[in-house]
Parts: structure tokens; sequence; C-alpha cells
């Protein structure tokens, strides 16, 4: 484990991307020290431009404060990026493994599933569900979750079939024991390796797919992320972009930051599978 | 010395021959067409088949009933109006009857009625279809363009500083979400420098003839599509990267060198050749996302496409077009799989069935 | 029978002191160093040698085939007609690729483009050196397909290679090779991945495409028995450098070095087309700092001297050459 650390920090980018991610989780765990009290309340004049005296992202169209809503949007970001990732983590192992695992009927099943969601547009059904069941956050996640495991599960499946067929597999069965022994115990820990590389950027995949249910003003309206500043700015481009550009360029740095460590993680699990 | 023009006598007997698969060559067309058939029944239809009850079942298993909040939508208080309506959708009957109802129904491309429209759902989706379609396909060969080339030019330098600058460019393209690209880009072209509309499909009120529509389109298409393809275009450029470094170190291209072929061609005819097989897969798995895509950045730009539309059934919670959306939204990415699919057997000689 | 009358040619290709280096990690890592070799107008020079000696390296080098920014030569020349091919631009090169010098590899299921058909592969081969189009080109692509010995022609020329077996897509290989009638033919292990019945017939092909167009060959192999077979000269290498070189007779006669004699030793009990057996001990790994002779620590013989300083190339025969300390002071049996 300190070798795979250590050869990570060898990649100059992933650990950039790494001290990013520290430096934003951070932020996000200290966001009620740095701005107590609401981030959402009104404390100067309307459309304050950044660089202000003690506003330094400057105020919206209602005259908050940009930075103490940007620090707390990175905490229920983030989140809702997490959670909805481990939840697409756990469908897609599940049902990657699955259809991996298993041949005939399970399998095929698990193995079209897996194509069925990679045929509805992710967005379009997140919507629909969405409208069906209500924006309340937990539904959110869910939702997330539930239209972004496909890709995740594509790359376990093969993992799975890859390694199914090994040596000590199949010694592993003929030692008699059961699937769910052999699929966690033995294949997993093996097949492990590229699913979290994938994971880390189904972190960056959900907070994308959040930030755009929320900029569309169809998130939960109890929370703020930073798609729903960028939703929120979207009529002032002609006065205030800045409004705009500033909650965006959080999305962009986090899931930049998120991109470089899954590529190093790749690189260093997964050696072989680039130049 | 001109011995080798007669054939050497092993030939008498082919079957003592080195073993070359001596089976008839079956015409590409015949078998591009039988793997069209073979697609249709064991994935275009199934797959249909799945949406379409997958949909059925989000209806009944919405918290109310249907009809309900239906009713409630569109205010009618009215009982009686209530149970014409649970009629009309069959609510009154067994699940399964409702079922095969709704499986005949939309079979017939009959996707009901949509309240907010005032239309048959179809009527308003196959309006709002062509939009779309013109804004993912703008947006699929920008990146398509920008990806492949800028993929290909790191490639010709792997680990050098213009591979990284582009990787690096990449990364960020990726990280940038098509919404945000999008205001930044009217920002930019739109409202500072005041070179391109920053939203609709065409000049409000204005007439230019069919060409000059026609240009007009163009003219606002390009800002969405750009949003589009630029996010999209880090895909490509990193698929196209990694499958022109792995083709170039193949035997093949030893082979196509050591015949003396240009540099040109040996990367257009055998590198860029096999590279493409991975580019044409990752058009088909990135199909539904494009459309995904497509949804948010018809929203920036009001351009008047299914993302509109389906934006106004949510707020308005008209239930019959959303999952209308769905299903012919599904429809459009199954059969673009399909056409990759075939493009892919077609490139790929090796493919006859799986 | 052999082509040694034409021994006493000026040669065709020579390369003096040629250097391939590989880079690596740790920088660059000459592989293959002090490279001398000619080869003559209508012979056939094998090079023999364990797997990862460098002798595929050094043909390519001859070739300029070397993968682009992971192999390069470092040293040395290569001189074609007495010019010198490595300072040679890159449109001057492909004009004596395929028509000058050609190759055939190791693998022939890898070395044909998979999704391109056999006969645009042999078409553009044709036409990379030459203007002919249209039902010329076809005629031209089948008199190669039968020079080689592949039946049905017509029929293959419209195949992709995975529908050939191994043995037909090296045919066709060599077809494409031999298009635009090239003066030396490399072959690159040309029978190893095969079937051994087959490995007969390609090489008999290739000796009789020899004898019918008079080009010299130059076969990598590290299977004796196809050196006996085939070649006139034969150069043993050993880690990147040649340790022996002469005509096959006085080698298999007469070997001088003690790696040939081991080398010799092993096939004598082993039948043909089996991989060489080790000698004991292992290959030096490349990139150790290496003073004197590179199988100093496998020679049953080695004494001090073969520790500290390289043994040079000198003549110990007619034509007959070995780097070895042994041979100076006469104590190699």
């Amino acid at each position: 484990m300190t070798d795979v650390f250590l050869r990570f920090t060898q990649n100059r980018l992933a650990t950039a991307g790494l001290a990013i991610l520290g430096l934003i989780g951070l932020i996000a765990l200290s966001a009620p020290l740095l701005f107590p009290g609401d981030p959402l309340r009104i404390v100067a004049p309307a459309l304050q431009p950044p660089l202000t005296d003690g506003y330094p992202f400057g105020t919206d169209a209602l005259g908050r404060d940009m930075l103490a809503m940007i620090v707390h949007g990175t905490r229920t970001t983030l989140l809702i990026g997490v959670a909805a990732a481990t939840t697409a983590i756990l469908i897609g192992v599940t049902i990657g493994a699955l259809a991996g695992y298993y041949g005939g009927v399970i399998g095929s099943l698990a193995g079209r599933l897996i194509e069925l969601f990679q045929t509805i547009p992710g967005l379009v059904f997140l919507l629909a569900i969405v409208s069906f069941v209500g924006p309340q956050l937990i539904f959110v996640v869910l939702a997330i979750g539930i239209v972004s495991w496909e890709s995740i599960a594509r790359l376990t499946r093969a993992e799975f079939l890859a390694w199914r067929k090994r040596d000590f597999v199949l010694a592993g069965r003929a030692m008699g024991m059961t699937d769910a022994r052999l699929i966690f115990g033995e294949i997993l820990p093996n097949a492990i390796a590229p699913v979290i590389a994938v994971s880390t950027l189904s972190i960056a995949g959900a907070i994308l797919v959040e930030s755009g249910l929320s900029f569309l003003g169809l998130g939960d309206p109890s929370v703020s992320t930073w798609g729903r500043l960028v939703g929120e700015g979207r009529g002032l481009i002609r006065t205030a972009w800045y409004v705009c550009a500033i909650p965006g360029a959080a999305i962009v740095l986090t899931v930049f930051a998120l991109s470089l460590v899954s590529d190093g993680l790749n690189d260093v699990l997964n050696p072989g599978s680039r130049r | 010395m001109a011995s080798h023009r007669i054939l050497p006598s092993p030939f008498s007997d082919p079957l003592r021959f080195d073993g070359a698969v001596r089976t008839k060559v079956t015409s590409r067309p015949v078998i591009l067409l039988r793997r069209l058939v073979v697609r249709l029944v064991t994935h275009v239809l199934p797959l249909m088949l799945a949406i379409i009850t997958g949909t059925f079942f989000l209806i009944h298993s919405a918290p109310g009933s249907f009809v309900e909040i239906m009713s409630s939508e569109m205010q009618v208080s009215d009982q009686a109006m209530i149970d014409r309506l649970s009629v009309t959708y069959g609510l009154d009957q067994p699940l399964w009857v409702q079922y095969l109802k709704y499986l005949k129904a939309v079979a017939q491309f009959d996707l009901g009625f949509s309240y907010r429209q005032n239309l048959p759902v179809i009527e308003a989706v196959l309006h709002h279809l062509p939009a779309t379609l013109l804004l993912m396909i703008s947006g699929i060969l920008v990146a398509l363009v920008a990806g492949v080339s800028a993929g290909a030019v790191a490639a010709s330098r792997p680990n050098s500083f213009i591979d990284r600058a582009l990787s690096m460019t990449g990364v960020f393209l990726f990280a940038a979400p098509g919404f945000w690209l999008g205001i930044m880009l009217i920002v930019l072209f739109g409202v500072t420098l005041g070179w391109l509309p920053i939203g609709d499909m065409r000049t409000i009120g204005a007439d230019y003839g069919f060409f000059g529509n026609l240009l007009d389109v163009g003219y606002h298409l390009l800002l969405p599509a750009l949003a589009m393809g630029l996010h999209q275009s880090a895909i490509y450029l990193r698929v196209t990267r990694t499958a022109m470094l792995q083709a170039a170190t193949a035997d093949y291209v030893k082979t196509a060198r050591a015949k003396g072929l240009s540099e040109g061609t040996v990367i257009l005819r055998h590198i860029f050749r096999n590279a493409l097989l991975p580019i044409v897969t990752v058009l088909g798995l990135q199909f539904a996302s494009v459309l995904s895509g497509s949804v948010v950045i018809e929203a920036v730009f009001n351009w008047p496409g299914i993302g509109s539309l389906l934006y106004d059934a949510v707020v308005a919670r008209d239930y019959p077009m959303v999952l209308g959306i769905i299903i012919l939204s599904s429809l459009v990415v199954i059969t673009v799989n399909l056409v990759v699919d075939l493009v892919y057997a077609w490139l790929d000689p090796r493919i006859v069935l799986e | 029978m052999n082509a040694q009358t034409f021994a006493v040619d000026t040669p065709f290709i020579e390369a003096r002191g040629l250097t391939t280096s590989v880079r690596t990690k740790r920088g660059e890592v000459p592989i293959v160093t002090g490279f001398d070799l000619s080869v003559r107008r209508g012979e056939t020079v094998a090079i023999v040698g364990e797997s990862g000696c460098g002798k595929s390296l050094a043909a390519l080098s001859l070739m300029q085939l070397l993968p682009k920014g992971r192999a390069r030569v470092s040293g040395g020349e290569v001189r074609l007609d007495g010019r010198d091919i490595l300072t040679l631009k890159a449109r001057e090169l492909n004009a004596l690729r395929g028509r000058e010098i050609a190759l055939i590899s190791q693998d022939p299921m890898s070395a044909l483009n998979p999704v391109i058909s056999i006969g645009a592969q042999l078409r553009e081969a044709i036409t990379a050196h030459s203007d002919l189009k249209g039902e010329a080109l076809h005629a031209r692509a089948i008199e190669l397909m039968r020079l080689v010995q592949i039946p049905d022609p017509e029929a293959r020329l419209r195949e992709y290679p995975h529908r050939l077996s191994g043995g037909m897509c090296q045919r066709v290989s060599i077809a494409m090779a031999i298009a635009s009638q090239p003066r030396l033919l490399i072959a690159d292990e040309p029978t190893t991945a095969l079937d051994v019945t087959i490995q007969a017939q390609v090489l008999q092909l290739l000796q009789r495409l020899k004898r019918e167009t008079g080009m010299a060959l130059l076969i990598i192999t590290h299977d004796f028995g196809v050196v006996a077979e085939m070649a006139d000269r034969v150069a043993v290498m050993y880690a990147g450098r040649i340790v022996e070189e002469g005509p096959v007779r006085e080698i298999f006669r007469n070997p001088r070095h003690p790696y040939t004699q081991g080398l010799l030793a092993l096939t004598r009990h082993h039948p043909r087309g089996m991989r060489l057996p080790e000698i004991a001990g292992l290959v030096p790994a490349y990139g150790e700092a290496r003073t004197g002779c590179a199988f100093a620590d496998r020679c049953p013989q080695a004494r001090a001297i073969c520790r500290q300083l390289t043994p040079e190339r000198r003549s110990v025969g007619p034509l007959h050459d070995t780097a070895c300390w042994l041979t100076e002071t006469g104590e190699v049996a």
C-alpha cells in the first residue's frame, strides 16, 4: 500500500490533483467556521463586483456574499457527489459482478440491464425520476446513482470475465467455495484496482450530473449547490457574468482534480493499461 | 527463369496444402444485412420492450394515482371527469390488461396526450426532434474534428510538450460542464465581442429566403454546437491518442514502412484506419450522454428541441410527455447504436457475428 | 549450387561499428554494439543467437525501421552501394525500402493489417515502387501470389488476413516483400511462428525465390538447422555483439568461440525447430556496466583477461573471424 502511494506521488499531476482535493475537502469541512451563519442571507448591496472590500468574489443579484455561498456550496456539492457515486458504485459493482461471474440466465440478464441503462439518456431518465418522485435531496442522490452506474458495471463485468477462468478461482470452486465467497473473497480483491480508478471518476461524473440538474433549477430547492448558483446567475450574463463564472470554475477545478487523481490511480493500480 | 509461371504440382491436391481456410467468401453486404437482422431481434426489440415496460412500472409506482396527479395538474376536480380519465387510461382494469393495452398503444406510436402542449405526445416530440438532432450531430462533429485531430497530433509526439498541453486541455474540457462552457462562450462571443447570437435557433421575425434562413440557423448553431462538442472532444482526444499509439507499435505498421510507403500513407491507411475502430465504439457509447448534454445546452441557448420540451414537461409534471420523451429518445439512441454497430462491422472484417 | 561464387563481389550492404540504443527509464542503453556485417549480392547470410541478443534490432537498423522514439542508431554507419543510409532523408529511405531491401517479420498473422484486404495490401506494395494501374496491377498481384504458391489467388486477394492460416499469411508477406524485386530480403525469424511442416515449405519457397531472382537473403534465426539449410555465411551474436563470423561449413566444422561451440553442441542433441536450449548461466542484463567479454561469466574456459578487456574480432581462418581471447594463444581445441 505504501508502495502504491509512493508510486502515486511520483506522478506530479496526480499529486497536484490530490492536493487540490485535500484543500477542497478542508474548505468543505470548515465552511461553518469560515462563514458562520446562513450563507444565503443578504449582507451587502446587490452585484458588488469581485475584489470589493470584504467580498472577494463580489455579491449576487440579491446582495448575498458569493464567497460564502461557494464555500457552503462545496459541502453540499461534494456530499451529493460522493453519496451519489457511492450509490452508483454499489449498484455498478453488484450488477457488473453478476454479469461477469455468472453465465447463463443471470449473467445475460445482468448484461442486458447494463446495456439498457447505457441506452437511456441519463439526464432524461434523471429528470423523469425527479418529476415522478420529487426533488428531495435523498431522491436526487439515489436517482443520480441509478443513472450513472453503467460504466462501473461494464468495467467490473470485464474484470470478472477475465478473472473467473483463472486457476485460483477454478481451484476455489473445486474446493467447494460458495459463489459469494468466490466473488467477494477471491475475484473482487483482484478486480477492484481498475474499479477504484473509475470510481474516483464517477464522483466527478456525479458532480457534473448534479450540477446540470441544479442548473436547470430542478434539484432540491432547499439545497444550494454550485450548479444552482450558476443557474441563478444565468440571467445576469450581460451585467455580472462573474456570478456564473465563479461557481462554475469551482466545479471545473474539482472535477479536474478528480480526473487527475483518477488517472494517477489508474497508472499505479493498473500498470500496462496505458503507455 | 520462367519456371515460376507454371503452377507446381502440390496444388493438384489442395487439401495437402498448408491449411488456408477454404470456406466460401461471403460478400460484405450480405454479412452486414445478416448482422442487421440478428441485432434487430436480439438487441433492438428486447431493449425497447424493457424500456416500455420500465416506463409502465414508473407510471404505476408514482406516489398517488397517475390520474390523480394529472387531474390536479389539469385542475380537474369533477369526479366524473376523473373517472372518465381513469377509463381512458384503462386504470379500472387489471394490471396485465393495462400493460398489454399500453404495449399496443406504444407499438402504434400512441404515446398519449400532452396536457401541457395540448398535442399528442408523438406530434410534439417529432416537431422538436429535428432541432435536437441538428444540435447533437453538430456537437458530435465538433467533438470528432477537434478531439481526433488533437489526439492524432498528441500521438505523433508522445510525451512532448504539445502532447502534455493537449492532454491537459482535454482534462480541463472534460471537467467543464457543458452549460457552464456554453455560458462562458456566450459571455465571450455573444456579449463581449458581439459576434454571435446568444440564443434561439433563428433570428426572430426575420426571413432571409431559404438559403438565408439556413445560414441564419448555422449562425445560431455555432455556439451551442461548440459548447457541446468541446466537452465531448476530451473523450475523443484520449481515445484517439491511446489507439494511435497502440496501433503504431503493431507489426503491420512495420510491414507497411518496410514496403517503402510514405509516412502519410502509413499513418492514414494503417495506423489511423485501425485506430478508427475504438473511436467508432466510443461514438456509440457516448451517444446517450450527448443526448443528455443536449437537454442542458438547449436550456442555456433557448434551443427549441426535445430538451426544452422535456424541461417544460418536468416543471408542469406532464407525465405522458416525460415518458414519451424517454421512450423516443431511447429509440433514437438504440437506432444510432445499431448504425454504429454496422459501421463497426463494416470497418472491421474480423467481425461477422459474435 | 550455393551462391558462394558471389562471395568475392563487393558487399551490397555493409554495417560498420553499428550501435543501436533503446530508450529506457534510466536513459539510453546500447543493445547492439560495434556490429560489423556485410552482405554481398546474391548471398545468404544468417545471424544466429539466443532471443534478446539484439539480432532483430540489428536487422531493423539496416532498414532504419527502428520504433520511433524508443530505439535509434547511436553510432556507426550502414552503407548500401556505398551510400550511408543513416544520413538519408525520409523520402530517400522510402525509395529504398521495398525496392532495395525488403523485410518479412516473425509473426505473419500480425504482420498483415487485419482491416485491409490481402489484395489491397499486396497492391500497395507494388504501387509503392511502380506506376502499375488497373488490369496490369491486378495481373501483377496475381502473378506474385502464384510466385509464392498460393492456390486460388483471385479469391485469396479478396480475403482478409484473419481468414488465412499462418503459413498462408507468411506467403502473402513474402509476396509483398518481393513485389518490387528487392536486392536484399531480410527475413526476421521467418519460420518461428509456424508449424514444423510448414516451416520447411516456407524455407524451400525462400530458397527458390532467391535462386530465381538472384536477391540476397539475410536470415535472422535462433535455429542452427535453418542456418545449415539456407545460409552461405553465418554471424553468431551474443549480447549485442557478433562474436564469430564465417562460412557456414567452416563454422560448423571448426567453431572457435566457446559460445558458438556451446550452441552447436546443444543443437546437435536437439531436433530442428526447437527453441535453443539455454547454455548455463544468464544472458547479462542490459545497462549493466560491462567490462571484458560479455560471455565470460558463462564461459567454461574464461581466464582473467576475459573479464578485464573486451576482445576484438580477428581473423582465425579464411573469411573466418572471432572475438575471443582464447584464440589469441591458440588454447581452444
